[in-house]
């Protein structure tokens, strides 16, 4: 009686999963079109373009589809609306410290010294934010290093349980939403280089499978 | 009432007021962020079996491959300032080389500026020249606090490229350099200088219409 009982239950699950599966591997494949649909537009232009891989914690940039740099996240985190997956413009780096572009004096000679003018990936900042067209905001830091891990981890519990409930609730409030991404770097010169290398105005995806 | 049970109470209001607002905050960027798949994927879904789906990104990948370029390509990152010379995804031969410094000059009382960034996107080899000349422009006097000169014969300088120049627009170049101890160092004025030997292996094996990606 028992065994039937346990058969009919499996029966039962294995017919019921069977549509539940296959729809999700539809929503999978209908993701990952949207995305080759988003990169074919982009891949024809003359020009690099980002695609944040939230489920890979992968930043590829990329021209005519060919993989150009990649940089590894360590950790990802999200807020707010799902992000559709199609091309989206920077509108804005921004940051504390934003790097300065030096003036050259004609004709003083600097003596060798090249450092006091030249603008390169070690003065970048390691801590910025992107920010995109709908209220989408990618916030960028290095793995923080351990003297710096406490006041991170305090800043980090503030902004989630504090700051992003409070704007969610203020936006709602006017009938808006946001989608905040945290992208935790492997550390402080992939941060500088991701900085380097991303441009105003430049096309980016954000790819963010369903699990 | 005392004090401080009206501290207190008021310490318990706020924090119940901060609990649900934060209960608010949270529920509302579920249910936003539930709403994943938008209504036109959620449409396309519907109309689509599996298969078809299948198919269609296959498509579509082959149509993203079919844009790649072929052939020999001249990658440039101008962080790591380096050169990589690529067929596909192999790596045949990595150059230290000298990128843009992005450093600003004014024409002092002009109303002209320069930034000397290398310019970053696609670009293809247009030019290959042996023993290449270099024509002064008006910043490389401008730079040294020198008069500009109106004889052309001044502003031709036979030393500073190298043995090879690959123009690829714009007056710029990939070329040689006098400067090899800055190899890897951002200090040009927005071309990509390269030691030597890589010099002559890039020029050797990229042919004009090689296509050359900065970033």
């Amino acid at each position: 009686m028992l065994k039937k009982a346990a058969g009919g239950i499996a029966l039962f699950l294995w017919i019921v999963g069977i549509p539940l599966a296959a729809a999700d591997e539809k929503t999978k494949a209908a993701e990952m079109n949207q995305l080759l649909e988003a990169e074919a537009a982009l891949a024809k232009l003359p020009a690099s373009y980002f695609i944040v891989d939230l489920g890979e914690k992968t930043v590829f940039l990329k021209a005519r589809g060919i993989v150009l740099k990649k940089w590894e996240l360590r950790r990802t985190k999200f807020w707010g609306k799902a992000v559709s997956i199609r091309a989206l413009q920077l509108l804005r780096k921004s940051a504390w410290f934003p790097p300065k572009r030096k003036n050259i004096v004609p004709g003083k000679d600097e003596q060798g010294n090249i450092d006091l003018g030249i603008l390169e990936v070690k003065d970048m900042p390691s801590v910025y934010s992107l920010k995109f067209a709908g209220r989408i905001k990618i916030s960028v830091r290095p793995r923080s290093r351990k003297f710096f891990l406490f006041f991170q981890k305090v800043g980090s519990a503030f902004r989630r349980y504090t700051y992003l409930p409070l704007k969610t609730v203020w936006l709602a409030l006017k009938k808006k939403s946001f989608s905040e991404i945290e992208l935790v770097m492997a550390g402080d010169k992939d941060s500088k280089a991701l900085f380097w290398a991303f441009m105003e105005g430049q096309n980016c995806i954000i790819y963010q499978p369903s699990k | 009432m005392n004090r401080k049970k009206v501290l207190s109470r008021i310490l318990i209001g706020l924090a119940g007021l901060w609990l649900c607002l934060e209960l608010a905050g949270y529920t509302i960027a579920l249910v936003q962020h539930a709403r994943k798949i938008p209504a036109e994927l959620e449409k396309f879904v519907s109309e689509k079996n599996l298969r078809e789906l299948q198919a269609k990104n296959r498509q579509l990948a082959g149509r993203i491959k079919s844009l790649s370029p072929r052939g020999v390509l001249i990658l440039i990152d101008t962080a790591e300032n380096k050169l990589f010379l690529r067929e596909g995804t192999k790596v045949f031969r990595e150059a230290v080389v000298s990128c843009g410094s992005g450093e600003v000059l004014e024409e002092p009382g002009g109303t002209r500026k320069w930034i000397f960034d290398t310019p970053r996107g696609e670009y293809s080899v247009q030019s290959k020249l042996v023993d290449p000349t270099w024509i002064k422009p008006d910043w490389a006097f401008i730079e040294e606090g020198e008069k500009v000169p109106k004889s052309f014969n001044d502003r031709i300088d036979e030393d500073s490229l190298g043995d090879f120049a690959l123009g690829f627009g714009d007056g710029y170049f990939i070329h040689g350099t006098l400067y090899t101890r800055l190899l890897g160092r951002n200090v040009t004025h927005g071309c990509i200088r390269v030691g030597d030997t890589d010099l002559k292996a890039i020029f050797q094996k990229a042919g004009l219409g090689t296509r050359i990606y900065i970033y």
